[in-house]
């Protein structure tokens, strides 16, 4: 198995501008109050293994977030059913003005730091994998058009889908060829599924995963992106982390819980498991103040001011699968 | 598979055990005969026959044969087993002069139902498969140069070891296992049509070399640079393969002692002064391997290869060849050795 540390200049201001991120976020909780209504919202268990017990629980925006006892999985629940989810990204305020304001604004630095990497980082397993070129590749559950978008320029002879995407196509602009409805993805057809993101955002994890997986042909690739609660900046902020933004991360699951889905649906050998994120240590700066026992990280990340002591701490994070950013490769037996 | 393949390994050294590991592993294939002169070499449960006469591998009925010998009997055995029909698998290096590849390659003609690899499992580690598929990819651009640096610690029986006498093994270092960078120097780009070399046995005063610093140039002018070491004091690989748009750092190799260090592939991509980032100091990613399948998936490729009936289209007799013929360049280049000295 492979794990990757990466070194980025990615910063967050690139990508969430801090006055669009306000707007954003007062959207969202209007939308949250309208949407997601007591009556419309599903009481669930953790959503990996079905464990009642819980840990602790947070309420985030009028929505609670769970921890499961046993891999401390964060889940949000009660939740929304799928269909409620769907209306919420089609017919979402909030939604819309993150891809009509803040996308367009933050495009260019996501494409250069965040989608186009990722998709090379894909295309190195791909080349790896698959002598030809021509590939079915499909993208899960999207929330934007972004992967879509720039996958031309990576996958010059492959053909890409997009499977549910969850907002509105009219804006996109997409050819409503290179969408489809999850059933109809034909069975053992794709070559590479790409779920960046979708697990953190899907109301049922392990039905995403089965899906994704029958979709492939055997040998076929899985491309994830997901968030963990393993990760430092989760650990130490808990519930002060900017993380937990519902009904999007609507499931945080731990490392130990990430392999438990894989290991429980039994159709994958993992080829990568990483966590090449480099915002754990900012976020944790950022909130480090009132923070219970944080001497010691205001000491190494504050007072020294020795970028080396960050720098080698975010490698250190990487190295051991301890950062909150994660990918994967997963290979169909 | 619907057969079971019966095997046979010649010489339960280091190895011949690694092998028997491997064969063991796979689904349909089974150990019948080990011929080995030290029977204390073979641990374990025993259901196979044990012999000391290689005749017996070569008269016998196995279908395969590994021979994992010292380099001055595989010419020889190889050549026999392929007349009986045997596929065989070779250890690295494949004899002692590019004459000895020659003499297998004839007969490997002369034999054309059966399969013919050499170990040559370096193409098979993870980060060079992973360094394989990104050059392939054509995404870095093409290989402007590759340099190489293998070595090792030497050691306390190291003066006693057969890989020093001339006669047993044909070369020193080089010979041993900077033959494996070259065929990665082959594997990357290829086509080498000259070479200038020094080579030195300074530090041991052994007949053979212990440092070897190998240039390479083909016709395209990509470069490729190899010092082939035993006396780094430690276990040392790396290959750093530079590219039109950045390059690859390949570092450590897992082994069952992990003494090459961890297995890393480290990616990096040029940047330019008109970019943000800091000049000649670009972002780069490392990657980390935990699991070395290259010793099952080369022996898995050559069972393919016979079950299916596919030509062996890597770590074939042309590879062995085209290595062998760049150790044996090297060698008259620098004039060291008066062992090698054919016509190139």
């Amino acid at each position: 198995m492979e794990r990757a540390i990466v070194h980025s200049d990615l910063t967050k201001n690139k990508i969430q501008p801090e006055l669009l991120l306000e707007k954003y976020i007062e959207l969202l909780n209007l939308d949250i109050q309208k949407f997601f209504t007591e009556e419309l919202l599903e009481k669930v268990f953790c959503p990996v293994s079905g464990e009642k017990a819980v840990s602790r629980s947070f309420i985030k925006m009028d929505m609670q977030y769970n921890f499961s006892k046993t891999h401390g999985n964060i889940y949000l629940s009660p939740r929304p059913s799928i269909n409620t989810l769907k209306q919420f990204y089609k017919d979402s305020e909030a939604r819309k003005f993150w891809l009509k304001d803040l996308w367009p604004k933050t495009q260019a630095a996501r494409k250069d730091k965040i989608i186009l990497p990722q998709l090379q980082w894909a295309n190195g397993f791909i080349s790896q994998y698959f002598q030809k070129k021509e590939i079915l590749l499909a993208e899960y559950y999207p929330n934007h058009w972004g992967y879509s978008n720039s996958a031309q320029e990576v996958f010059q002879e492959a053909k890409y889908f997009l499977v549910e995407p969850l907002f509105d196509p009219e804006i996109s602009g997409i050819p409503l060829n290179d969408l489809c409805l999850v059933e109809n993805v034909p069975q053992a057809s794709l070559d590479a599924v790409f779920l960046f993101e979708a697990l953190d955002r899907s109301t049922d994890p392990n039905e995403l995963l089965t899906k994704a997986s029958n979709s492939l042909k055997s040998g076929g690739l899985c491309f994830i992106t997901s968030l963990l609660s393993s990760g430092f900046e989760v650990q130490l902020l808990g519930e002060k982390s900017e993380i937990f933004v519902p009904p999007e991360r609507m499931n945080i699951l731990s490392f130990e819980g990430m392999n438990e889905l894989i290991k429980n649906l039994g159709h994958f050998e993992v080829l990568e498991f990483s966590t090449p994120g480099v915002f754990d240590i900012p976020n944790v700066v950022e909130s480090l103040n009132g923070l219970d026992n944080s001497s010691f990280f205001e000491y190494i990340f504050k007072k020294r001011q020795d970028i080396e002591i960050k720098n080698s701490f975010q490698d250190y994070l990487q190295m051991n699968r301890l950062g909150t950013f994660a990918r994967l490769v997963l290979r169909k037996k | 598979m619907g057969r079971k393949f019966k095997c046979a390994i010649i010489g339960y050294g280091y190895m011949g055990e690694i092998r028997h590991r491997v064969i063991d592993k796979l689904e349909n294939t089974e150990v019948t005969i080990i011929c080995e002169l030290d029977f204390t070499k073979i641990k374990g449960p025993q259901s196979f026959e044990i012999v000391t006469d290689p005749t017996v591998v070569i008269e016998s009925n196995v279908d395969v044969v590994f021979i994992c010998t010292p380099n001055h009997l595989i010419p020889e055995l190889t050549v026999e087993c392929l007349k009986t029909g045997k596929h065989v698998f070779a250890e690295k290096p494949p004899g002692r002069t590019l004459e000895d590849i020659k003499y297998m390659i004839a007969a490997e003609k002369q034999n054309l139902d059966t399969k013919l690899m050499f170990g040559f499992n370096h193409r098979f580690h993870p980060g060079m498969m992973k360094a394989k598929a990104l050059v392939d990819s054509g995404n870095m651009g093409k290989v402007i140069a590759l340099r190489g640096l293998y070595g090792k610690s030497g050691g306390k029986n190291f003066s006693k070891s057969w890989r020093n006498d001339i006669n047993i093994s044909g070369g020193g270092i080089l010979l041993d296992q900077g033959i494996h960078m070259l065929d990665l120097f082959n594997y990357f780009l290829g086509g080498f049509t000259s070479v200038k070399s020094f080579l030195s046995n300074n530090q041991w005063s052994f007949d053979v070399e212990d440092n070897a610093v190998v240039v390479l140039k083909n016709e395209a002018g990509q470069l490729a640079m190899l010092h082939s070491s035993a006396t780094f004091w430690k276990h040392m690989f790396q290959l750093d393969i530079i590219l039109e748009f950045g390059y690859l750092k390949l570092e450590g190799l897992l082994s069952k002692t992990g003494s090459y260090g961890r297995e890393t592939l480290i990616i990096g991509n040029r940047q330019f002064e008109d970019e943000a980032e800091a000049v000649g100091n670009p972002s780069e990613e490392t990657i980390y391997f935990d699991t070395d399948l290259s010793w099952e998936l080369e022996v898995k490729k050559f069972f393919d290869c016979i079950l299916n009936n596919k030509k062996v289209e890597e770590c074939n007799s042309s590879d062995a060849y085209n290595a062998m013929k760049l150790v044996e360049w090297s060698y008259k280049d620098s004039g060291f050795s008066t062992y090698h000295q054919e016509e190139i």
